[in-house]
C-alpha cells in the first residue's frame, strides 16, 4: 500500500487539475469577505473580524469550494489510469484494484489537509489584506484547526461519489456538479435528525462548528448523530471499494476521435 | 510437468454475439519466441489479454508455469513482462518517473534496473523530456523498458514493433532475439507483420477470425512450404505429355501455351529440359519457386495476404 501511494503522489507531479483546489480555496475567503462588503449597510456584521472570517471560509470550503474540488481531483486522478491507458500496466504487476482506489483516496485525503493548511494561509492573508481584526495566536491555532479539520471531514463526506464518478470514464465533471449541489443542501436542513446526520453537516459538526450561530440552526447539533452520518458515509465508501474492479475493457483506452475545425464532407 | 510456459484449452471470448477468440489451444515452449501471427481484429490481442488476467475468458483454461492463472495472478504475473496494445504511461512524468512508479510497485530498489531498462532500449537515463513530448518510437521503447525492467521470465509482447523506424525494428528484434538466445527468456510476440515474424519466431501460430489455425515450428512450417518448377517452353501442352509419359510425373499445370508448372517433388529439372530439347523444344526459362509464408498463410486462411 505505501508504495501504491508513494506512486500516486508521484504523479501528481506537474498535474494543472491541482490548480483546481488552489484557486477555489483562495477564492473563498476573498468571495465570503466580498459578499460581506456588498450586503446592505444595515445587514452587515459590524464585528465582522478574523473569527467571522474564518467560519464564513469553513462554511464555503464545506458547502462548495471543496466538495467540487476535490471531487474532480480525486476523480480525474482515477479516471486518468483508463484515459492515459495506464491501468493494464498497473494490472499486471499485478496492483490489487481496490488497494489502488484506496491509495487514491488516501492521496486525496492528504490533499484535503494540504488544501486546509493552504486554507488558513490565504484566509490570514485575505484578513490581513482586509485589515480585520481579532487575529491572536489562540484563534489562528482554534479556527485553523478547525479549518483543516473541516477539510478532512469534508473529503471523507465526497469519497463515495468520488469513486463512482472516476471510475465512470470521463464523469468526474459531473460528480463535482453533483457534489456542488449535495453540499449546497446543508442550507436546508437546519434542525432534526438531517441537522446532525446529513453527511456535510456532519463533517462541520466533527469539525466543532457552531451550526447554530452560522447556519441559523434552530436546535443544538448532536455528535453522536453526526458520528451516525459520517459513519454511514464511511461504510458506503467501503462497501464500494470492497466490491470494485476493473471493468471487462480496462486498459483499452478509448480514444476520441478529434474533430478539427474544418468542414466536413459527408462520404470522404 | 508439461513443457509449456503457456498452454491454453479451449479459450474462448465473446462479447455478446460476437466470438472474438474461438476454443484456442495455444502451446507456448520454454526458452522459444513464439510468433502469434493474424491479420488486425483477428483475436490476437483478446488472447494476449485473457493470458494476462486483463480480460476474463467466456470459457476455457489458462495455465502459465504449469499453474492455471485464474487464483494464481499473485505468484504468476510478477515473473511476466508485457506490453500489450499501444504503449500507456503517464503524460507529465518523464520517461524515469514514469517507470520509477512500476519499479517501486514491483518492490525493484534502486536506480539500476531503470537505468538497464533505459540503455537496454537506447533512451535516456533522467531525461527531461516528458512522455507527452515522446515520439511513437520513444513510447513504444519505453514500453518495453517497462516490460524487462524487472527480469521477467515470459515476456507478452503485443505488436512491439508498431511505431518503429525500420532502424528501430531491426534493434527491438535483434534485442528480442538477444533476451531468448543469452537469457533463455520465453517470448510470445505478435504481429500482422509476416516478414518480422519469420524472421524472429521459432514457433508460429496462425490465428484468423479467432481461431488459431495452425501452430508449428518455423523449421516444420518451411518443410510445409511447397517448391514447384515453372518451365517456359515452346509448346507447353507436349511438354506436359512428355513428363508425363517419359517421367512419369503427374502432378502439373499448364497455365498457358507455353508455361508449365510443375509440382512434382520428384522432378529432376535438369533432365526434364534435356527431354524438352531433344524432342525440338525451345526450352527459354526453367526456374525453381519455392512458397514464401505469406502463400503459407494465404493458403491456411483461405483468402488475401496479411501485410
Amino acid at each position: 500500500m505505501r508504495s501504491i501511494i508513494k506512486g500516486e503522489w508521484r504523479k501528481l507531479r506537474r498535474c494543472q487539475i491541482l490548480l483546481v483546489g488552489i484557486v477555489a480555496l483562495a477564492l473563498c475567503p476573498v468571495v465570503q469577505y466580498g459578499s460581506q462588503l456588498v450586503m446592505n449597510p444595515e445587514l452587515r456584521d459590524p464585528g465582522y473580524n478574523f473569527v467571522s472570517l474564518f467560519n464564513s471560509v469553513i462554511w464555503g470550503n464545506t458547502q462548495i469550494f471543496l466538495p467540487i474540488s476535490l471531487v474532480m481531483i480525486g476523480g480525474w486522478i482515477i479516471d486518468r489510469e483508463n484515459t492515459n491507458d495506464t491501468m493494464k500496466n498497473l494490472l499486471t504487476v499485478p496492483v490489487s484494484y481496490p488497494g489502488l482506489l484506496g491509495g487514491k483516496l488516501t492521496i486525496t485525503v492528504i490533499l484535503s489537509l494540504i488544501f486546509g493548511v493552504y486554507s488558513v494561509f490565504v484566509t490570514l492573508l485575505t484578513g490581513t489584506a482586509a485589515g480585520l481584526d481579532g487575529l491572536s495566536p489562540a484563534v489562528l491555532a482554534g479556527q485553523g484547526a478547525q479549518v483543516i479539520g473541516a477539510a478532512f471531514n469534508t473529503c471523507l463526506v465526497c469519497m463515495p461519489v468520488i469513486l463512482i464518478f472516476g471510475q465512470m470514464r470521463g464523469a468526474y465533471l459531473g460528480g463535482s456538479l453533483l457534489t456542488f449541489f449535495l453540499g449546497y443542501c446543508i442550507l436546508f436542513f437546519k434542525s432534526g435528525f438531517m441537522l446532525s446526520a446529513y453527511p456535510f453537516s456532519a463533517a462541520l459538526v466533527l469539525a466543532g462548528f457552531d451550526m447554530q450561530e452560522y447556519n441559523g440552526a434552530t436546535e443544538a447539533t448532536s455528535i453522536p448523530l453526526a458520528f451516525l452520518g459520517m459513519a454511514a458515509v464511511i461504510a458506503l465508501t467501503m462497501a464500494l471499494l470492497l466490491f470494485s474492479h476493473p471493468g471487462s475493457k480496462t486498459g483499452t483506452a478509448k480514444k476520441k476521435k478529434k474533430r478539427g475545425r474544418g468542414r466536413r464532407y459527408p462520404g470522404r | 510437468m508439461s513443457n509449456y510456459i503457456i498452454e491454453t484449452r479451449g479459450l474462448t471470448k465473446k462479447y455478446g454475439e460476437q466470438t472474438s477468440v474461438s476454443k484456442l489451444s495455444l502451446h507456448v515452449r520454454k526458452g522459444r519466441i513464439y510468433g502469434l501471427l493474424g491479420r488486425n481484429g483477428a483475436g490476437k490481442t483478446t488472447t494476449m489479454r485473457m493470458l494476462l488476467g486483463l480480460t476474463e475468458p467466456t470459457s476455457g483454461d489458462v495455465k502459465i508455469f504449469g499453474k492455471p492463472l485464474r487464483g494464481n495472478e499473485k505468484k504468476i504475473l510478477p515473473r511476466i513482462g508485457s506490453l500489450i496494445e499501444s504503449p500507456g504511461f503517464y503524460p507529465n512524468l518523464t520517461g524515469t518517473e514514469n517507470l520509477r512508479i512500476f519499479a517501486d510497485l514491483r518492490g525493484l530498489k534502486g536506480p539500476k534496473y531503470i537505468k538497464n531498462a533505459m540503455e537496454l532500449v537506447n533512451l535516456p537515463y533522467k531525461d527531461k523530456k516528458l512522455f507527452s513530448q515522446y515520439s511513437l518510437g520513444m513510447k513504444q521503447r519505453l514500453a518495453i523498458a517497462l516490460a524487462v525492467m524487472h527480469n521477467p521470465e515470459l515476456l507478452i509482447l503485443d505488436e512491439p514493433i508498431n511505431g518503429l523506424d525500420p532502424i528501430g525494428i531491426a534493434e527491438v528484434r535483434d534485442f528480442i532475439r538477444n533476451l531468448c538466445d543469452a537469457t533463455g527468456k520465453t517470448i510470445l510476440i505478435s504481429s500482422h507483420i509476416l516478414s518480422e515474424i519469420s524472421l524472429l519466431a521459432d514457433d508460429i501460430g496462425i490465428i484468423d477470425h479467432g481461431v488459431l489455425l495452425e501452430e508449428e515450428s518455423l523449421e516444420e512450417l518451411e518443410k510445409k512450404n511447397g517448391k514447384y518448377f515453372r518451365f517456359t517452353v515452346s509448346n507447353a501442352a507436349a511438354a506436359s505429355g512428355l513428363l508425363q509419359d517419359r517421367m512419369g510425373i503427374r502432378n502439373m499445370e499448364i497455365d498457358s501455351s507455353t508455361k508449365l508448372t510443375v509440382r512434382d517433388s520428384r522432378l529432376d529439372a535438369g533432365t526434364a529440359v534435356r527431354l524438352f530439347v531433344d524432342e525440338g523444344l525451345t526450352v527459354s526459362d526453367a526456374h525453381l519457386y519455392e512458397d514464401t509464408l505469406e502463400d503459407y498463410f494465404k493458403k491456411v486462411t483461405g483468402g488475401e495476404g496479411i501485410a
